[in-house]
């Protein structure tokens, strides 16, 4: 638990406006790509990122919410909200037309199209995963969290979250091999 | 570059790039989000935690075919006076099997069916997920076998529990999904006392008791952080630990190992890297 959220979640109590606001300037952009990352489409993501800081001040004001760590808690709700939302409009593949140019060049898949496999393509495997796989997944690898903070988004031991992690890999690489052809390097 | 994000592949790096938000729709989301800060701090009237937010109850406890015994069963005992409810008395420490053991069934029954208020009723229930724990206890202490009807009752009123739990309003919910929690905790400790004691044949169904006391437990701390969507949850009739439908094609198989499900095996992991003070605590790279 960092310090920040101790200080946070204090004021957050206490209904500090000022805070409240600094919550979700800070936290609603990773949370809004952690939702495109899951559902492709933003207007979707929006919504939950919307839903999610909702869902948050309705647990503060009926005496609940997070104890110790917010953004875990925070990204916990959001991936809830993210499998409701995937569950319900599953048949329909979305996917946003992203504006390639204004992406860094390490970043554009359109740079990358001949050793990377499409963004909803990618999507599919990872929703194939197990939703704690595929949590670790996205936490670890696309939102930068460390084990501790991804072992608090799950609510599991630090060592269920790398054993988590070390199958999901291996399932993402057999899939990646089977269906997209890629063998010895991602096969590491 | 961690060895964590050497063994990511790279294959899925597509994933990586998102699109910057709407200004629009996100400065829209900001100003319900402050508008909704607001409200926090001064509810529009001092009704509020009556009024009606959008959600009715609707989940109601089965009635059980022995609700018409129990009150006949019930007129017979006032009736009878001093016999009747002696038969009553006695049968509280009754076991399955034993003469009185409907008795007491009904009587519960009865007493849940009489208790209106959704809080008081998972008092009840928990109340009653003890007493079955006692006749779990007192068999095991006599050497006979645990009958399975008596864990299906006692799951049921695990079950039970949630549901009127769900009724309740944020507040109440959270305060009764925290005695739940420490009731449950108090509920593990009697099983495994009683583990301890029981003989070899007998632990399975412990241990299926102690599983279903536990996803209690989970589901009660997931349910005090977002008391809505464990309502969702619920009324949707979907275990919390449900696994994913595999996304896979009629007549395709994946070959691969996924989904594995809640219960997957956590074993050694080669290349997760050492402990928590090890190469990957500090956090993946982006």
């Amino acid at each position: 638990m960092s310090s920040r959220d101790v200080s946070w979640l204090q004021a957050a109590r206490s209904r500090d406006r000022q805070v409240l606001a600094e919550i979700y300037d800070q936290l609603s952009p990773e949370l809004f790509r952690y939702a495109y990352r899951l559902l492709g489409e933003s207007n979707a993501a929006e919504d939950i990122v919307s839903e999610a800081f909702v869902r948050f001040l309705q647990a503060l004001e009926a005496g609940g919410g997070p104890q110790d760590n917010l953004r875990a808690y925070l990204y916990r709700i959001a991936h809830n909200l993210a499998m409701d939302t995937h569950r319900r409009d599953a048949p329909v593949e979305r996917e946003d037309v992203v504006n390639l140019e204004t992406m860094p060049a390490s970043d554009n898949p359109a740079m990358q199209a001949e050793e990377r496999i499409s963004q909803a393509q990618a999507r599919q495997l990872i929703w194939r995963l197990t939703p704690d796989q595929r949590q670790v997944i996205l936490l670890k690898f696309f939102q930068g969290l460390g084990n501790d903070e991804v072992a608090a988004a799950l609510d599991k031991p630090v060592g269920a979250v790398k054993a988590l992690q070390h199958r999901a890999l291996r399932s993402l690489r057999r899939m990646l091999q089977q269906e997209h052809g890629w063998g010895v390097e991602g096969d590491r | 570059m961690t060895k964590d994000e050497q063994s990511f592949p790279p294959g899925l790096d597509a994933l990586r790039a998102v699109p910057e938000r709407d200004p629009t729709r996100a400065a829209a989301g900001r100003q319900a989000y402050l508008k909704a800060v607001e409200e926090m701090k001064s509810p529009v009237s001092s009704a509020g935690a009556e009024r009606h937010i959008g959600w009715m109850p609707t989940i109601r406890k089965e009635r059980s075919p022995m609700f018409s015994f129990a009150r006949i069963l019930i007129v017979l005992t006032l009736a009878l006076g001093g016999t009747g409810t002696t038969a009553a008395y006695a049968s509280q420490s009754s076991l399955p099997g034993d003469p009185l053991y409907g008795v007491k069934l009904a009587l519960e029954d009865l007493r849940l069916d009489l208790t209106r208020a959704p809080e008081q009723e998972v008092l009840l229930l928990e109340d009653l997920v003890e007493t079955r724990l006692q006749e779990i206890g007192a068999m095991v202490q006599q050497g006979m076998p645990i009958n399975p009807q008596l864990t299906a009752r006692l799951e049921n009123h695990l079950r039970l529990a949630l549901q009127q739990t769900a009724q309740l309003d944020d507040p109440l919910l959270i305060q009764t999904m925290r005695q739940i929690q420490i009731r449950a905790q108090e509920q593990l400790r009697i099983l495994q006392q009683l583990q301890a004691n029981a003989p070899s044949n007998q632990q399975d169904v412990l241990r299926q008791t102690e599983q279903a006391i536990l996803r209690v437990r989970k589901t009660a701390e997931d349910a005090i952080d977002d008391p809505a969507t464990f309502r969702l949850r619920l009324g949707n009739e979907r275990p919390e630990d449900a696994p994913e439908q595999p996304d896979l094609t009629p007549g395709q198989n994946d070959g691969g190992e996924v989904p594995n499900g809640p219960g997957e095996p956590q074993g050694p992991c080669q290349e997760c890297g050492g402990g928590p003070n090890g190469p990957n605590s500090g956090g993946g790279g982006k």
